[in-house]
């Protein structure tokens, strides 16, 4: 059984701004893209963002309820309480149609249950579980060279051997050999921490073998090619018009 | 009984259809016409169906008439039995008649309220219209006595109205940039009104955008009064950047990429953005709103518009989160929400970021909502995402400047005129080899391969074995000259070594290695300008502001370790005899220092040769060297005099 890390809770319950803006940045896509997969055919990509925010605003509301002792994974807290919005929606917009003689959507139509597909849940957990591996990806690139992470991002984004990227950057193969090696042990130095980091059951931890990531060079750069593209493709599934800012945050 | 009923709604509907057909066709004109037809062919029925019960009533009574006893009785009998089944028939027609009555009427109607619905259209849209001249014609505009409007155009997402005008008189008001527009040339007027909607904090904003953007000789007129504020800008007739790069991505067919010679246009593009940027960055303002809404496509050039966020990069005031999704860098939101000042971190980078956003949609055609993150859905050149995820990476790995990102651009221009974008090697590319390569002079137009790095050897084990050894040895070289310019600090200004102060007079020290620039705090903030002997800049303006920056943090260096509060520089005062360009360059110091809040105050005296060498008195001497100006410089500190030399265009 693992340890909960209570360390990312603790700091939202002390209403610490960074641990917020950290919850916002691997979360936040996840969550959106969860309720987006909910209702994405009645709710606008705009009414998706506001829900995204008010599941935020509710766990900011809420953090103090959430107790690491009972074993539940912070992220099936996240997903009931962003469930429970989307909700809390639709019966708001249902009652508004049957006050003007609309036929009302029924739950089960909206929530996309139909056989075969993967239920929100476990598609949330999959993307919680992305969303993790992506911002490992994230904290590699803030901590390596340019040139050491452009090489590695090369080697995952495309089936492309090193002789291949040496030649087009220029550089020996042994070099370009070289930078992988050190970013590709940086990486699962980071992901085994941020796993650890934002890890609540042991379950969560083991996603890590179970997704091919504890294996051989060659399978641990295809494991994350595959989730960086996944998550890659997600995002420009869920991208939205862009518009203009016209506040301060 | 029933009969009679039924003939009496008929008659009603007699009236009712010719007088709905009359009114609809009165109403609608011949597209009617076909409803009122069927009201005509109903009245026949209806008037045959009359004529033929009234006949048959007839016979039957005439022929029985002439007919006697129980032959009589039965004929009449067979005679009754056949009209009621006749009149039965008749009935059963004339029940049917209200029916295809109702139905022609409803058609009828479906007529009319089709045509009043388009005619209501119609209607609508000359109402607007008229609407719209009217207000065009208004006369409470208050720029309508000097400009006359031409067009307006979509406001965007601000409280301004936009318009297309022309100056009344024929030219734009005296005192504006020369050469900035011809007479009788369309420029864009942007108008904020508080009466009609305008918020004062967007003309408060902008207003001081458009001082700035004055600087920058960009704004050709503006204008504020009690309740509004216009400014007139050059117009640029063209598409805008999004409208063109998505109508050619659509043209693309999956999977394959924009040709080599469109990958040459784009850079031609993305070249005069950056030669705008470093323009802006170099006179010390960031635009922060660069997005491809924002850039104007006229023929092979590109116009950046809209200077609305346009902010000094010196200002003390909080960093806001204005500007545009996925073209706004996150690093700016992050540093924002922790209430970051715009002076203490390099905003020039986020303009940056925008460009490179920019430029990968239109290599992509979608929108990098991951920064140098983003994977293309297109088989782009390594080189193009080379530069595009070197302006979007961490903020600390970045390009340190526009002008460096437009090196890189220079570059691959130059490289792709003899070779396809594909058999580029990325490492041609200046940026690759880290360091900032030789300055050159400025100029966007400078020769790529004069901004490129003494290339290293083509072996490529070599390359990699020659950076190895260089890098600890440039630390070396930097770690000996850091001891060095602490050395001089602590021993108050005694001589320095260096190919300048060789060169110059015995008392006088090298400036330049001296001043330690007391604003870094932390990897965001911006690198410190020190340690080099004659400093090369690109523009007069860029080289004053530096001398102003190492004068004010030796001047701070004195007034520690003195104590004392700081005496006003003195700067020397134009005169008729004077060098014009030592004026220009002193002009520029003044603005720098002002900018600084530096103290100073102008003599004439401060400038002679035998002038007493009292503290704070600043000499300049501009010489013409090898096509630049150099300036050599000198400043009169409490322990002797310091010098400098800076170079210029």
């Amino acid at each position: 059984m693992v340890t909960p890390n209570t360390n990312l809770v603790r700091r939202l319950k002390e209403r610490n701004s960074d641990a917020w803006l950290e919850l916002w940045e691997v979360f936040g896509p996840a969550i959106e893209r969860m309720v987006a997969s909910i209702a994405k055919r009645y709710f606008s990509p705009e009414t998706v963002q506001d829900l995204r925010q008010e599941t935020l605003l509710q766990v900011f509301a809420r953090i103090e309820d959430f107790d690491t002792r009972r074993g539940a994974n912070f992220s099936t807290w996240l997903y009931a309480i962003a469930r429970h919005i989307v909700c809390a929606e639709i019966a708001r917009r249902n009652a508004l149609k049957r006050n003007r003689g609309l036929k009302p959507l029924s739950l089960g139509d909206v929530l996309d249950l139909d056989g075969g597909a993967a239920s929100p849940a476990a598609e949330f957990e999959k993307q919680v579980f992305r969303a993790k591996v992506y911002h490992a990806i994230r904290l590699v690139e803030r901590r390596s060279d340019f040139l050491e992470f452009e090489v590695y991002k090369m080697k995952v984004s495309r089936p492309i051997k090193a002789v291949e990227i040496a030649a087009i950057l220029g550089i020996s193969e042994a070099g370009v050999s070289r930078h992988l090696r050190k970013v590709r042990e940086r990486l699962r130095e980071t992901l085994r921490q941020v796993v650890r980091e934002y890890s609540w059951t042991q379950d969560e931890v083991e996603e890590i073998e179970k997704h091919r990531l504890d294996g051989d060079d060659e399978l641990f750069d295809s494991a994350l090619g595959d989730i960086y593209a996944a998550v890659e493709e997600e995002q420009k599934r869920h991208h939205h018009p862009v518009r203009t800012v016209q506040g301060r945050a | 009984m029933r009969i009679l009923r039924q003939i009496l709604r008929a008659l009603a509907w007699c009236i009712i259809l010719p007088a709905a057909a009359v009114l609809t066709l009165v109403l609608s004109g011949p597209r009617l016409l076909v409803a009122f037809l069927h009201g005509i062919e109903l009245l026949l029925d209806l008037a045959w169906l009359f004529v033929a019960i009234f006949f048959h009533l007839l016979r039957s009574s005439l022929f029985a008439l002439g007919l006697g006893g129980r032959e009589k009785a039965l004929l009449i009998k067979a005679q009754a039995h056949h009209f009621a089944g006749e009149v039965k028939a008749d009935a059963e027609k004339l029940l049917g008649l209200p029916m295809e009555l109702a139905r022609n009427f409803r058609r009828a109607l479906d007529l009319v309220r089709r045509h009043l619905h388009r005619q209501g259209r119609r209607a609508l849209d000359w109402a607007g219209e008229k609407a719209s001249a009217t207000m065009l014609r208004r006369p409470a505009f208050d720029f309508e006595s000097d400009y006359e409007i031409v067009e307006r155009l979509p406001s965007g997402g601000s409280t301004a109205q936009v318009f297309v005008v022309v100056p009344r008189r024929g030219s734009f008001p005296p005192g504006l940039p020369p050469g900035s527009t011809s007479r009788g040339e369309r420029a864009v007027l942007k108008y904020f009104d508080l009466t009609i909607g305008s918020h004062l904090e967007s003309i408060i904003r902008e207003s001081g955008a458009v001082r700035l953007a004055n600087q920058l000789g960009i704004v050709l007129d503006s204008k504020m009064s009690p309740t509004s504020f216009y400014y007139v800008m050059p117009y640029h007739h063209g598409a805008t950047l999004t409208q063109e790069i998505l109508a050619m991505h659509r043209r693309l067919p999956d999977g394959s990429r924009p040709s080599d010679p469109e990958l040459n246009r784009f850079l031609g593009w993305l070249r005069d953005l950056l030669v705008v940027i470093v323009e802006y960055h170099e006179r010390g303002v960031f635009h922060k709103d660069i997005k491809p809404d924002n850039l104007i496509v006229e023929g092979e050039k590109l116009h950046l518009i809209d200077i609305g966020l346009l902010t000094p990069l010196e200002s003390m005031l909080q960093l806001t989160t204005h500007g545009t999704e996925y073209f706004r860098d996150p690093e700016m939101v992050r540093l924002a929400t922790r209430g970051a000042t715009i002076r203490d971190v390099d905003c020039a980078k986020f303009d940056i970021y925008s460009v490179g956003a920019v430029l990968y949609f239109i290599l992509d055609g979608g929108f990098p909502a991951s920064g140098s993150l983003t994977r293309y859905s297109r088989p782009v050149p390594f080189a193009l995402q080379w530069i595009s995820n070197r302006a979007m990476t961490d903020f600390d790995k970045r390009y340190s400047s526009a002008r460096e990102m437009l090196r890189d651009v220079e570059a691959l221009r130059e490289l792709s005129a003899g070779a396809a974008f594909d058999s580029i090697k990325v490492s041609s590319l200046p940026s690759f080899h880290g360091g900032e390569p030789p300055p050159v002079p400025a100029g966007p137009a400078a020769p790529a391969g004069a901004a490129a790095p003494p290339s290293l050897p083509r072996g490529l084990a070599g390359r990699e074995a020659a950076s190895r050894f260089l890098k600890p040895a440039a630390g070396a070289v930097l770690l000996v000259a850091c001891a060095a310019g602490a050395l001089i600090l602590s021993s108050n200004g005694e001589h320095l070594s260096g190919p300048v102060a060789a060169e110059a007079a015995p008392e006088e020290v090298l400036l330049g290695s001296t001043a330690s620039v007391s604003t870094q705090a932390g990897s965001h903030l911006r690198a410190a300008d020190d340690g080099a002997s004659t400093r090369r800049f690109s523009s007069r303006h860029e080289a004053a502001r530096w001398v102003s920056e190492v004068i004010e943090n030796l001047r701070e260096t004195f007034a520690r370790k003195e104590g004392r509060g700081r005496t006003p520089l003195v700067l020397p005062l134009p005169g008729p005899e004077e060098d014009p360009q030592e004026m220009e360059f002193i002009r520029e110091l003044k603005l720098a220092l002002a900018q600084r809040s530096v103290p100073f105050e102008t003599r004439a005296q401060a400038t002679r040769p035998n002038a007493p060498d009292e503290p704070w008195v600043v000499r300049v001497k501009v010489t013409r060297r090898s096509g630049l100006r150099a300036v050599e410089g000198a400043v009169q500190t409490p322990s002797g005099p310091r010098c400098w030399s800076v170079e210029y265009p």
